[in-house]
């Protein structure tokens, strides 16, 4: 089992040089020289403008370029925004918190809307309820992301004035930072303004977000409920006269894994930002982030946004294969190879 | 027959289908006005208003002709994307499957990487490198969404080739190359298409998505995602801009999806391919 944990640890890190290769190349790709970009029409000389250049980095080639940024990158050091005048590590990074508790609150009422319905539809199988609840499976999983958001807005917070429009805490909320969540740190501080102002803000971004994800977990917890139903080991523990809710339980462990997978996948993709869902909210995420450097040709802020994000989708995919392995006893005894 | 197992639900699914690919074709016969006409003395004219029976916009546009006009860029972009998509990343998942070894390794841990970014990423990141224009939405709609298809061809062909119908093949002394595709690829075909069906809901939302933030085809071609777009900056006073685009594409994703998971239950009941979609 060792062996194999290692084995996906490994195919992880290529995954991951991967990754940073396809980001620092493509992004080469992309027209327009961000020191022209940047100096715009000011009366530069072109002496400055390749002291600039210089300053970059931008003058060396490309190979070394890619050498540098991996080197720097491995230490922490993914470089200067050259818009921000901020270090990209630290822009990121704030911008990663702000995505991940994003993510997190989605997953939450995700795994809060579709894991009921999904046993009530598994236990009601081809009845009203179960068609019912898979139907809206169906359209939640058929809405697009940024026109739920707009519906939202448009029906809460613009016409009940229930919630606000963007942002993730009130103008006038003042809120002392330790972990960089809005919500641990209003709790943490005993803040219970900033807390107020700050789960209104999440309320309809991870709405937004949990819809389709509460979808999928929906579709496939229900179907992986309906299989195990049926097992022999079921049937036992009913004839022995357990309660109603010792057999969900039971039925509930044995039906997890592709669910945790799914929400594994999921997880990793929403981690690297939901770019609709943060542009639609102003919500000032990851994905917002490479967004508005991918429209200033921000290279170094969005070389650094693209790699932890999808650093974050191979981490939590690695994790969530590890927890796979720990949850399937015919992988873990590798019965079952890659 | 299996026509006789389609529920009635499939036959209304398939009619919303059909209508989309005849607006999306004679869109521009259809539209009862010119849909860039503008008039600002008729603007943001809300619904069933006379001689515009879902409204005006901003710049006084008939919303319904737009609506029909908006067909087209989805129909095209997903009925050229999602084949092309799917002809690399079978070929690369059968090649990957087959070949096996050091070329399936690398192959694999490409697909990986290449599914690291979101979809949406990827695409924005090709639209921006590519510029704007319809050929390039399909070049970056392919480049997100070949690799969907890599690991769930790869995964079939790597229990095919130890089959008995394959080793006999090759004991005939069948070549290789007509063993992956007169053998093995037809094997393979339900679960792409299945895969693929769904995946034409998904490009018509990221297409509508990138038209939405502003990545997507000219400004003269009315798309879903652009009106929807537009119309947000109305949201209070005219809440119809936004939200009839939004409801077309709903109503259009949710009949082909509908339809991918009847696909499903007809080819593959075992639902081998829950996991991808």
């Amino acid at each position: 089992m060792l062996k194999l944990i290692l084995y996906r640890f490994g195919q992880a890190v290529v995954v991951l040089l991967f990754v940073s290769a396809i980001v620092f190349f493509l992004i080469r790709l992309t027209p327009g020289d961000p020191v022209d970009i940047f100096l715009g029409e000011q009366n530069v000389s072109p002496e400055q403008r390749q002291a600039y250049r210089r300053a970059l980095g931008l003058d060396q080639s490309i190979f070394v370029q890619y050498l540098n940024f991996l080197w720097n990158a491995v230490q922490g050091d993914l470089g200067q925004s050259i818009y921000e005048r901020a270090s990209v590590s630290s822009l990121v990074f704030n911008a990663f918190l702000a995505t991940a508790e994003l993510a997190v609150v989605g997953v939450l009422i995700a795994v809060a809307m579709g894991v009921p319905a999904a046993l009530v539809a598994a236990m009601n199988h081809n009845r009203l309820s179960d068609r019912f609840l898979s139907a809206g499976a169906l359209l939640g999983f058929s809405i697009p992301t940024f026109w739920l958001g707009i519906i939202l807005i448009l029906g809460l917070s613009v016409h009940l004035g229930l919630f606000p429009t963007g942002g993730r805490i009130g103008g006038d909320v003042a809120l002392q930072k330790i972990t960089g969540f809005v919500i641990l740190d209003s709790i943490l501080t005993g803040n219970l303004r900033a807390l107020g102002s700050g789960l209104l803000h999440i309320a309809l971004p991870a709405l937004t977000i949990a819809v389709a994800l509460a979808a999928s977990v929906m579709q496939v917890l229900r179907g992986s409920l309906i299989a195990v139903k049926e097992e022999e080991f079921i049937y036992a523990l009913r004839s022995r006269g357990l309660t109603q809710d010792v057999i969900y339980r039971h039925m509930l462990r044995n039906a997890a894994p592709p669910t945790v997978i799914i929400l594994g996948v999921k997880l990793g993709g929403l981690l690297g930002g939901a770019i609709i869902t943060e542009s639609v909210f102003s919500w000032p995420g990851l994905g917002r982030l490479i967004i508005d450097a991918i429209r200033a040709r921000d290279y170094p802020l969005v070389q650094g946004g693209v790699l932890l994000m999808a650093m974050a989708f191979v981490i939590v995919s690695l994790i969530t294969d590890i927890i796979h392995i720990l949850l399937d006893p015919r992988i873990r005894d590798g019965r079952e190879g890659k | 027959m299996i026509i006789r197992r389609f529920p009635a639900g499939a036959w209304i699914a398939a009619l919303v289908c059909a209508v989309f690919v005849f607006v999306g074709v004679f869109g521009s016969w259809l539209a009862p006005k010119d849909p860039n006409f503008q008039n600002l003395l008729t603007r943001l004219l809300p619904p069933f208003s006379p001689g515009h029976p879902l409204g005006t916009d901003a710049l006084g546009r008939d919303v319904l002709s737009r609506l029909i006009a908006g067909a087209q860029v989805p129909l095209i972009v997903s009925m050229t994307a999602v084949p092309l998509s799917i002809l690399i990343g079978v070929a690369v998942g059968l090649i990957s499957g087959y070949v096996g070894g050091a070329v399936d390794a690398i192959l694999m841990r490409l697909t990986d990487a290449w599914l690291a970014f979101p979809f949406i990423l990827l695409a924005i990141a090709f639209v921006a490198v590519l510029g704007p224009g319809i050929e390039n939405l399909i070049i970056a709609l392919v480049a997100s969404h070949w690799a969907i298809y890599v690991r769930l061809v790869r995964g079939q062909v790597l229990s095919l080739r130890e089959r008995e119908f394959v080793t006999s093949a090759r004991m005939l002394g069948v070549s290789d190359v007509r063993i992956a595709v007169q053998h093995i690829l037809p094997a393979v075909w339900p679960s792409v298409i299945i895969v693929a069906t769904l995946e034409v809901g998904v490009v018509i939302v990221t297409e509508a998505s990138l038209s939405f933030l502003g990545l997507g085809v000219s400004a003269a071609q009315p798309t879903w995602g652009a009106m929807l777009s537009e119309g947000r900056a109305y949201i209070s006073s005219a809440w119809w801009l936004a939200t009839l685009p939004g409801i077309v594409i709903s109503i259009v994703v949710l009949a082909i999806n509908y339809l991918g998971n009847i696909l499903r239950d007809l080819l593959d009941p075992r639902s081998s391919v829950a996991m991808v979609a």
